[in-house]
């Protein structure tokens, strides 16, 4: 959890608190589940895996009050920088990324429009978005793995394939 | 964004991708593969392809290998 905690500025008072809200939130689940455990792995590794859960829960919730990135932001010039060198290049770039726009805007729905460019383009944290439109995380990663998927069909179609190189894969 | 995360990888969607919950129900058995020396990126790769896939549970993986590592033999304290 400390290493988590860095990245949304957690300390103090504030971090035992949701330390503790993890713990009590994880216990209880390790109760209701523990008749399910097969022995598969020792017993703390399967508990922990509550743990984890929690604490990622209990980090999308506070992930909001440090930053309140706007989930429709859509932040196209944060596209990926490739390495660009050359005027060419920077001509297919930017077709691919018009390609690319496209989709989005006119392929995807509007769910998987929100998870994409709130997950993979802003890197909001998917349990913190998976919070703010109540949904399970299960249920975000499915429309973002279907927009990924679209979208991948859609480059396809308009003549770019994996791995999409600069150097002109049309 | 990162700059140094390319357009595959923000558009990465293996089909064997197992997804957060199916995951979560062997996430134990992949880490304790892991620990022990064997290869569960070959065993469950529908899995493996999950984690390279999705953040947040790759960050849970992350989080419960570390702890697995340090803790995995703790025993409770009898007073």
């Amino acid at each position: 959890m400390a290493r988590r905690a860095a990245s949304l500025r957690l300390r103090g008072p504030e971090l035992e608190d949701l330390a503790q809200q993890a713990t009590d939130d994880a216990l209880m689940a390790i109760r209701t589940k523990v008749a399910g455990f097969r022995g598969e792995s020792r017993f703390t590794t399967w508990a922990y895996r509550f743990v984890m859960f929690e604490v990622s829960t209990k980090m999308g919730r506070h992930f909001w009050r440090e930053r309140r990135a706007s989930l429709d932001d859509e932040a196209w010039e944060r596209l990926p920088d490739t390495g660009v060198d050359s005027p060419q290049r920077s001509g297919e770039q930017r077709e691919l990324f018009a390609a690319l726009r496209r989709a989005i805007d006119e392929d995807l729905t509007a769910l998987q429009r929100r998870v994409f460019v709130a997950v993979a383009l802003n890197e909001v944290p998917m349990d913190a978005f998976a919070r703010e439109v109540g949904a399970s995380r299960n249920t975000v990663y499915k429309s973002l793995f279907d927009a990924r998927r679209k979208l991948k069909a859609s480059l396809g179609a308009a003549g770019y394939e994996r791995p999409y190189s600069l150097s002109g894969s049309r | 964004m990162n700059g140094d995360r390319g357009l595959d990888e923000l558009l990465a969607a293996d089909p064997v991708d197992a997804g957060c919950a199916a995951g979560f129900e062997v996430l134990h058995q992949y880490v304790e593969e892991e620990l022990g020396g064997g290869d569960p990126v070959r065993t469950q790769p529908g899995l493996a392809a999950h984690l390279r896939s999705c953040p947040a549970c790759r960050e849970d993986y992350r989080g419960l290998l570390e702890a697995a590592e340090q803790f995995g033999d703790a025993r409770p304290v009898v007073p």
